[in-house]
C-alpha cells in the first residue's frame, strides 16, 4: 500500500511538470482561423518544464504524504506531554524518635533543615512555573498545617515544629499515598507532584506503589546509642487480680553500655532495687521486681543514651482487684474463704445453683445437687471435650472410679456436653457465649479423688470464667489526646527508642524537577487520516470556486 | 448581470435630441422634418394662399417686407416625436472577449443611448437582432420608460438560441420613414451564401438595412471590434483556437506572423462586403475598437469611447456645443 502512495506521489509531481506544448484560445474571431494550414508533424504535445507550484499542487501533494505517513505510522503514538508545575508535599516526622540527639541536635531540628533545603530546591527547579507547597506533621496523626502555601508560609510554619511524645503510624502515610490515584482536589488545596517525607525510619517497600506522585523519603536517622525501657508487664492473681510482680525488659540498641544500671523507687522515694545491668545476648536485660505495698513506683534507666523517652517508667501499683461475685447458693463457706465481694448489679462472675434460670451475659457457673460416690465399677466415659478449660489437669481414669449424677436434661441453651458417659449421661457442660460451666456439685474439701476432682473442676471454670473479666492495664501508652507522659501513661512506643534502624533514603531532592505528564497514548495514524480528508475537502472546493 | 452604466446621469443630461432639420441622405448634419402645422416655434415666412388661417398672417411683416398686394404668413416648426430603433447583437461572439466582453460595451450603449432619447420625451424600440421574435422587441415611450431599459437588455443578453437567425421580422411595420436605427454588432455573421433556397444571416441583414436607408431612415451601424486585443491575447506560438462558429480543432495552430495576417485580411474582406452591400448613403459607420493591451478597463473604454465619438454627437446635439 506504501507503494501504491510513493507512486502516486511520483505521478502528481510529473504531471505538475509536465506543460502543453500549445495554449489554449477563446476568441470571439474564431470563425476566421478555420482556413490556417495545420502545424507540422512529430511535435509532442507535452513538454518538460519545472513544477508549477500552484496551490492544488501543494493540496495534493499534502495528501498523498498525509496518506502515506497515516500508513507508516500505524503502530505509532504519541503521548500528551503537560508542562507541569511543582506542588511540593512536606511530611514531617514529629514521633518522640525525632527528639533523639545525633551531631549535637536533635533530628528534629536536623529535620527542620533538610524542610528548608527541600523548599529551595523546588524553588530553583520551578523557576517561573508554577509552585506551591503543603505542609504536614506525622506521627501518631497526620496534622495538615498548610494546604496551599508559598515557600515563606511553610519555612515559618516548619520553624514551629516540635517532636511530640508519640509513636509513628506509618499506615497514615500508606493511605496519603494510596489517595493520591484518585485525588480528590477542594477549594484552594496545592496539586501535588512530589512528597517529601523527612524521618528517621527506613524508606518502606511501598513507596513504589505510587505512580503519580513522585515520592523523596529522606531518611535523616544516623545510629546512635541509647538505652531503655521496652516492657513492663505485671503478672497478677489470676482470681483476685492483684498484682503480683513486674517484669521488666531494658534494650540496648548499639554497644550496650556496661556501667547502666536499673533503679527502681517505690512509694516515698525509697530505692528498692538499684543493680547494674547484665546484658543477655549483648543487648536485652530481664528482671522483675515484687511491689511491696499498693503505690506509685519509677522505674530508671541510667544512662539513658541519645533517646530519653525510654528512660523513665511511672507506674502505679494498685491493692488489687476484688472479685466480684454474685453468689446465690446458700452455702457461702466456699465464697467467703475466697474472699470474694459479693456483687448483685455487675458482678465478674455468677455462681448459680442449677435450679435458677440464668440471664444476661454474666459468666456463670451453675452448680448442681449431683453427688459424686466412688464405686467399684467404673463409669464409663463415652466421650469428653479434649479442648474444654474444664478438663485442664484431670486424670480421666481416676474420674471413672467416680460416679456422678447426671446434669439433668436438656442442657440449657448455650451449653455443649464436656464429659459424658455410656449411658449418655452428661456429667459436666460448659458454654461460650454466654460463657458458663455445669459443674456436678461444689468442691467437696477432701484430699481423695472426689475431692481433688471437684477442686480442680471448679477452680478451672473459675479461672476460666474469670479471665473473660476486664482487666485495667497497668499503663497506657501517650496517645494525640494525651500526648504527655504521667502516671501509668509511658511512651513505650514500639521502635520509638531504636536508635539503629538502618538508614534508608528512597529519591533524591534532585528529583524535585516539573516533569512532563505522562498523558495517554494517541495513535497518529486517524490525525493524519483526517488531515488528508480535510486537505481533499479544500482541495475540492478551491477547484469548485 | 448587467453593469451599472459608467457615465453619469449629469453627464447624460446634458444631451439632447436635436434631430429637426432633415438634410439629404448623404450629407452632413442632422436630420429635420419639415411640415406645416400648429407648433410653438416659428420657421419662416411665405406667401398667402387662399383657405390660411388668417390668425397667422404677420402684418407687420407683411408691410415691412410684402408687396401692396401680397400678405405674408408665418410658418411653425413641426414637433413630432422621433423613433429610435436600437437593435443589438447578442450572439455568442458578443460574449467575448472575457476581459472585456462586446456584449459589456454594447448593453452600456444602448442604455445610455435610450436613456437621452426617453429623456427628451421621444420613442425607442429596442431589438434584439438574433434569435427567436418572441420577446424580442420592446417600445419605451417618454421618461416613464427610462426604468424598463435595463431589464429589457438584461432579457436580450440572457437569451441563449440554439441557432442564431436574423431577426427582422418584428421591425417590419416599425421601420417607418424618419426612423432612426442604430444596430451595434460586431458583424461576425455568416456572409456565404450557402446555397441558392438559403440565404445566410449576413445577406439578410445587408438586404434590409439597404432597404431602410431607401426610406429616408438613418442606419448607424456601430462596429465592436475586439480583435486588436485579440490579436494581442493570442501572442505568437502553438494555440489551440476556440471559439463560436469554429468546428473543434484536434490539432493546434501555429500563430505566427503569417498567420495572423491571413486571419486579419480575412476579416477586413468579410467586413468590406458587408459595407460595401449596405452603404445607400444614410448610413453611418462607426468603428470602435478594442484596446490592444493586457489589461482592460472596461469603465474608462466606454467613457473615452462615447465622449469622443462624433456621429452619435450628431445625433444627440449637446446643449453646451
Amino acid at each position: 500500500m506504501s507503494a501504491f502512495l510513493i507512486a502516486g506521489i511520483v505521478i502528481l509531481v510529473i504531471l505538475y511538470m509536465t506543460y502543453p506544448r500549445f495554449l489554449r484560445r477563446r476568441l470571439s474571431s474564431a470563425r476566421f482561423f478555420n482556413h490556417l494550414p495545420p502545424p507540422k508533424k512529430g511535435q509532442s504535445r507535452l513538454r518538460w518544464g519545472t513544477i508549477k507550484f500552484t496551490p492544488p499542487f501543494f493540496l495534493q501533494l499534502l495528501m498523498l504524504v498525509s496518506l502515506l505517513a497515516a500508513l507508516l505510522l500505524l503502530e505509532k503514538a504519541f503521548s500528551a506531554q503537560e508542562a507541569k508545575g511543582l506542588g511540593v508535599w512536606i511530611v514531617v516526622d514529629t514521633s518522640a524518635s525525632m527528639s533523639t540527639r545525633q551531631n549535637y541536635e536533635t533530628r528534629m531540628e536536623q529535620a527542620i533543615r533538610s524542610v528548608d533545603q527541600a523548599i529551595s530546591r523546588a524553588q530553583r527547579a520551578a523557576k517561573d512555573k508554577d509552585l506551591c507547597f503543603r505542609l504536614s506533621a506525622l506521627d501518631l496523626e497526620r496534622r495538615d498545617l498548610i494546604t496551599r502555601g508559598d515557600a515563606l508560609a511553610v519555612r515559618q510554619a516548619a520553624a514551629t515544629l516540635k517532636s511530640r511524645p508519640l509513636g509513628t503510624d506509618l499506615g497514615n502515610l500508606h493511605r496519603l499515598i494510596r489517595s493520591f490515584d484518585n485525588p480528590s482536589l477542594e477549594g484552594d488545596i496545592c496539586r501535588v507532584s512530589h512528597l517529601v517525607v523527612i524521618t528517621d525510619m527506613p524508606a518502606p517497600h511501598w513507596l513504589a506503589e505510587s505512580r503519580d506522585v513522585r515520592i523523596v523519603w529522606q531518611d535523616i536517622g544516623q545510629p546512635v546509642e541509647n538505652t531503655g525501657l521496652t516492657d513492663i508487664r505485671a503478672i497478677r492473681n489470676p482470681l483476685s487480680g492483684r498484682i503480683l510482680e513486674i517484669r521488666l525488659e531494658v534494650t540496648a540498641y548499639g554497644v550496650p553500655p556496661t556501667s547502666a544500671r536499673i533503679i527502681i523507687s517505690e512509694p516515698g522515694g525509697n530505692i528498692i532495687k538499684d543493680e547494674p545491668l547484665a546484658w543477655q545476648q549483648n543487648r536485652f536485660w530481664r528482671g522483675v521486681f515484687t511491689p511491696p505495698r499498693p503505690g506509685n513506683y519509677i522505674i530508671k534507666v541510667s544512662p539513658g543514651g541519645a533517646y530519653k523517652y525510654d528512660d523513665l517508667a511511672e507506674i502505679q501499683i494498685s491493692k488489687g482487684q476484688d472479685v466480684r461475685v454474685d453468689w446465690q447458693l446458700r452455702d457461702r463457706s466456699l465464697f467467703n474463704q475466697l474472699g470474694w465481694t459479693q456483687e448483685n448489679v455487675n458482678p465478674q462472675l455468677r455462681v448459680t445453683p442449677a435450679s435458677s434460670t440464668t440471664t444476661g451475659n454474666i459468666p456463670t457457673i451453675i452448680v448442681g445437687n449431683s453427688y459424686l460416690k466412688l464405686r467399684e465399677k467404673q463409669m464409663e466415659i463415652r466421650d469428653f471435650l479434649e479442648t474444654s478449660p474444664l478438663l485442664e489437669d484431670i486424670n480421666l481414669d481416676a474420674v471413672e472410679t467416680i460416679k456422678f449424677s447426671a446434669i439433668s436434661l436438656p442442657l440449657p441453651a448455650g451449653f455443649q456436653p464436656v464429659l459424658r458417659g455410656m449411658t449418655g449421661d452428661v456429667w459436666l457442660a460448659q458454654s461460650f457465649d454466654p460463657a458458663g460451666a455445669i459443674l456436678p456439685c461444689l468442691p467437696t474439701g477432701g484430699s481423695d479423688v472426689i475431692g481433688r476432682f471437684s477442686t480442680t473442676i471448679f477452680f478451672n471454670a473459675v479461672r476460666w470464667l474469670l479471665q473473660k473479666r476486664v482487666v485495667m492495664p497497668l499503663y497506657t501508652l501517650t496517645s494525640p489526646q494525651t500526648p504527655e507522659p504521667g502516671v501509668n501513661r509511658l511512651v513505650l512506643h514500639k521502635d520509638e527508642g531504636n536508635t539503629q534502624s538502618p538508614n534508608r533514603s528512597s529519591g533524591k531532592l534532585s528529583d524535585l524537577k516539573p516533569a512532563a505528564g505522562k498523558g495517554k497514548a494517541t495513535p497518529i495514524w486517524p490525525i493524519l487520516l483526517m488531515a488528508a480528508a480535510l486537505l481533499f475537502l479544500i482541495e475540492r472546493l478551491l477547484a469548485l470556486l | 448581470m448587467l453593469e451599472p452604466l459608467p457615465i453619469s446621469r449629469a453627464l447624460l443630461e446634458n444631451y439632447r435630441i436635436s434631430s429637426r432639420r432633415q438634410k439629404r441622405p448623404g450629407m452632413t448634419g442632422g436630420h429635420q422634418m419639415r411640415r406645416k402645422g400648429q407648433s410653438l416655434e416659428f420657421y419662416d415666412y411665405r406667401p398667402y394662399s387662399p383657405g390660411d388661417d388668417i390668425r397667422h398672417v404677420d402684418w407687420r411683416a407683411s408691410a415691412r417686407h410684402g408687396s401692396a398686394d401680397e400678405l405674408l404668413v408665418r410658418t411653425y416648426v413641426s414637433e413630432e416625436q422621433m423613433t429610435l430603433i436600437i437593435s443589438i447583437d447578442t450572439r455568442e461572439s458578443m460574449h467575448l472577449p472575457l476581459a472585456m466582453p462586446k456584449s459589456r460595451i454594447a448593453a452600456w450603449l444602448a442604455e445610455a443611448i435610450s436613456w437621452i432619447t426617453l429623456r427628451s420625451d421621444d420613442r425607442v424600440i429596442l431589438h434584439r437582432l438574433f434569435g427567436n421574435p418572441g420577446g424580442s422587441i420592446e417600445e419605451l415611450h417618454g421618461s416613464g420608460g427610462i426604468d424598463a431599459i435595463r431589464p429589457i437588455l438584461r432579457r436580450f443578453f440572457s437569451y441563449k438560441a440554439s441557432l442564431d437567425s436574423v431577426n427582422l421580422s418584428v421591425l417590419q411595420r416599425r421601420l417607418k420613414p424618419a426612423v432612426v436605427w442604430l444596430i451595434i454588432s460586431d458583424l461576425y455573421f455568416d456572409m456565404q451564401e450557402e446555397n441558392d433556397s438559403e440565404i445566410s444571416q449576413g445577406i439578410q441583414l445587408t438586404r434590409r438595412i439597404a432597404e431602410a436607408q431607401d426610406g429616408m431612415r438613418w442606419i448607424m451601424l456601430i462596429d465592436t471590434d475586439s480583435w486588436p486585443y485579440e490579436r494581442f491575447f493570442l501572442g505568437h506560438g502553438s494555440r489551440k483556437i476556440e471559439g463560436p462558429d469554429l468546428p473543434p480543432m484536434d490539432h493546434p495552430l501555429e500563430i505566427d506572423v503569417p498567420a495572423l495576417l491571413k486571419v486579419e485580411n480575412r476579416m477586413k474582406q468579410h467586413k468590406q462586403v458587408f459595407r460595401e452591400l449596405t452603404s445607400r448613403g444614410g448610413s453611418d459607420y462607426i468603428l470602435w475598437p478594442w484596446p490592444a493591451e493586457q489589461t482592460l478597463n472596461p469603465p474608462s473604454y466606454f467613457e473615452n469611447q462615447f465622449g469622443k465619438d462624433r456621429v452619435l454627437q450628431r445625433l444627440f446635439m449637446k446643449e453646451n456645443q
